[in-house]
């Protein structure tokens, strides 16, 4: 994988299994996941809904719940430490304090009886042990750190009488106060508005660069992807589907399923009248496909693609593929129609 | 509150546009806050019982020649067969009914959220006994639960009447806390908690417990009707409250055998016991449609 020799990552995931034990069968949302994080960098997960980029997101701090769970043989290393041999005690030591999750929706992250003044505290009350006084202290500064206008007086409000953006704001001041050396955002902008949604990125790209705290951003937006990460991570089934740098994979694809997501994508100057799809949707993971799980929705696909489950290849500088296409690339000059789009078997 | 969908600012506000209408909060029906007042006053009189100039509720001034008296203008409710002034021992009455129900009720609340609580964040499995556990109780009438009780216990105490009814009384709450449990930790802000490191006792109190504040408000209400018509019904029976003291149940007990002549000594403690019964009800209903739009199940 990309990770430059010199600095060890903050954080390393190996081989990530985390299954749900469910009646309907065994789930296996993140099969064998393993990306990095340097410290400081930030790293976009992208992925369609049910890829498995947000079990990843509460694998890493531990907060899968039964049916769920962490499978044996999976690794996540961050500061040199397993956090999966950890014990609750020292778990929680983790959470919120050298890693913070920044949530989708901030209405609902927001307990509602709750001052947010008094949720920004209770992190630093929980961590750093701080006093009632210091702690409020300590929130108004992370409001205003934060842009939040008059932080002393929102400081006392409760969630519902903030706006989306501003609750967002909250959210992020609440993941810095002990200032993590990683911050998992997951789907931050999602339940914003476009222009909100650009002002947020905006403070979490500034804030990242003045607390140098690494990001690992779950999206399923190429377009937030390509403003803020540095490398992307693109998963599909519940793996790693592609890696690569973030202007290599918008300047070179690999992976069908990548193509896919940047044709999806609508662009400046473009004449199309309609955007492309990605014909099917994702299989439910209690039955990922055989071979390759994306063949179903491939316009390349072909015998192999059933037989053999696909490696990632080095296709490029700190690029990988999770596709035979890198083995036999004459083959893309071929498409077909998919079998999803068919609707029937080959 | 405010809805705040949009800043509030600006000191003077255009007088040509009266704007949307003020939320104001939760409000009470005028039946519950009457209900409410009802409810101060008998547990006021019954506080200050000893500052109101009553007679002493146990003391016989003349058996004989006092005995049984209808109201009158020195006798307001009458006296009892005993010549004890049935006004005086209704107000001490509501003193002890309402002390042990009140009392009573704390100790089911207590049980009934910290049992719910626990079984709401344990496991599938010890969830489930605990809920079965619960079940079992439950699938016994409370009266003859109580009365088997009391039968093995004799003659009891207050204390021990308190601890019985509060003991036998948390099963329902404990099945709305655990219920309200389960749905709010599924919820982004108690994950987002979790995220950040807090405990899972700190979790509960302050992200899960101040979150069904409202439906335990409610229940508060209903645990107490049940325990002062329970109470009340024991100490009719005899195997409550033991005389001479006065609770609203023994009084219509002492006037139950002749209660086609001397009608007095039963009808206000049970006019009493009735008021204070569909006042509880009143207020409950009142603060669920206050507080709360969905409707809650009756424990």
């Amino acid at each position: 994988m990309t990770s430059s020799a010199v600095t060890p990552p903050l954080l390393q995931i190996d081989n990530l299994r985390t299954y749900f034990h469910t009646r309907a069968g065994l789930a296996r949302a993140v099969d064998g996941v393993s990306l990095s994080v340097l410290p400081g960098e930030t790293v976009g997960v992208v992925g369609e809904s049910g890829c498995g980029k947000s079990v990843t997101a509460l694998s890493v701090l531990r907060l899968i719940r039964p049916p769920g769970r962490i499978e044996q043989g999976s690794r996540i290393a961050f500061e040199g430490r397993d956090l999966l041999a950890l014990g609750d005690e020292e778990i929680r030591e983790v959470r919120g304090n050298r890693i913070a999750m920044i949530f989708q929706e901030p209405m609902t992250a927001l307990n509602p009886v709750f001052t947010v003044g008094d949720q920004i505290a209770e992190v630093a009350r929980v961590h750093a042990g701080a006093s009632r006084k210091a702690a409020w202290a300590r929130a108004v500064e992370m409001l205003t750190l934060v842009g939040i206008p008059a932080p002393e007086q929102r400081a006392g409000e409760y969630p519902h009488q903030l706006s989306g953006g501003m609750r967002q704001r909250v959210m992020i001041a609440m993941a810095l106060v002990m200032s993590p050396a990683l911050v998992i955002a997951d789907e931050p902008t999602t339940a914003l508005d476009v222009t909100i949604q650009a002002q947020i990125l905006e403070l979490l790209a500034g804030l990242q660069q003045r607390l140098s705290t690494a990001v690992l951003l779950i999206t399923h937006d190429l377009g937030v992807i390509a403003e803020v990460a540095r490398r992307v991570v693109v998963m599909y089934g519940g793996e790693v589907v592609e890696e690569a740098p973030v202007e290599e994979l918008f300047a070179h694809a690999h992976h069908p399923y990548t193509e896919g997501l940047l044709a999806a994508m609508p662009r400046v100057g473009m004449e199309r009248e309609r955007l492309a799809v990605i014909p099917g949707t994702v299989p439910p993971p209690t039955a990922w496909p055989s071979g390759c799980r994306f063949r179903d929705r491939c316009s390349y696909a072909w015998d192999r693609c059933a037989r053999e489950h696909p490696p990632l290849y080095p296709v490029g500088a700190g690029h990988v593929s999770r596709c035979h296409l890198a083995d036999e690339p004459q083959r893309r000059a071929r498409p077909h129609l998919p079998l999803a789009a068919e609707g029937g078997r080959a | 509150m405010e809805m705040a969908a949009e800043p509030v600012g600006g000191a003077v506000p255009p007088p040509a546009l009266p704007g949307p209408p003020r939320f104001r909060g939760p409000r009470l029906a005028r039946r519950s806050v009457l209900a409410g007042a009802l409810l101060a006053v008998l547990a006021l009189t019954a506080a200050f019982a000893g500052a109101l100039g009553l007679r002493d509720p146990v003391a016989q001034p003349d058996p004989v020649r006092l005995s049984s008296q209808p109201p009158s203008a020195a006798y307001p409710l009458g006296t009892d067969p005993f010549s004890r002034d049935v006004l005086s021992r209704v107000i001490y009455g509501g003193r002890v009914s309402l002390g042990v129900a009140a009392l009573a009720v704390a100790v089911a609340m207590l049980i009934g959220t910290a049992y719910g609580a626990v079984a709401g964040q344990a496991g599938r499995r010890t969830d489930a006994v605990m809920m079965r556990a619960v079940d079992a109780f439950l699938s016994i009438p409370r009266i003859l639960l109580v009365m088997a009780l009391l039968a093995l216990w004799g003659g009891v105490s207050l204390p021990a009447l308190v601890a019985l009814l509060g003991l036998t009384s948390w099963f329902g709450v404990s099945r709305l806390v655990r219920a309200e449990v389960l749905a709010l930790r599924e919820r982004d802000f108690v994950i987002a908690a979790r995220a950040l490191g807090v405990s899972r006792l700190a979790i509960l109190a302050r992200h899960l417990l101040p979150n069904i504040v409202t439906p335990l408000l409610v229940s508060v209400t209903l645990v107490a009707r049940n325990v002062i018509l329970l109470e009340a019904g024991l100490s009719f029976l005899g195997i409550g409250v033991q005389q001479p003291t006065p609770s609203w149940g023994s009084i219509i007990r002492d006037g139950a055998e002749q209660v086609g002549q001397h009608w007095w000594i039963s009808f206000f403690p049970g006019l009493t016991i009735a008021l204070t019964v569909m006042a509880l009800d009143a207020l409950g209903d009142g603060l669920r449609e206050a507080l709360d739009p969905r409707q809650l199940p009756r424990p």
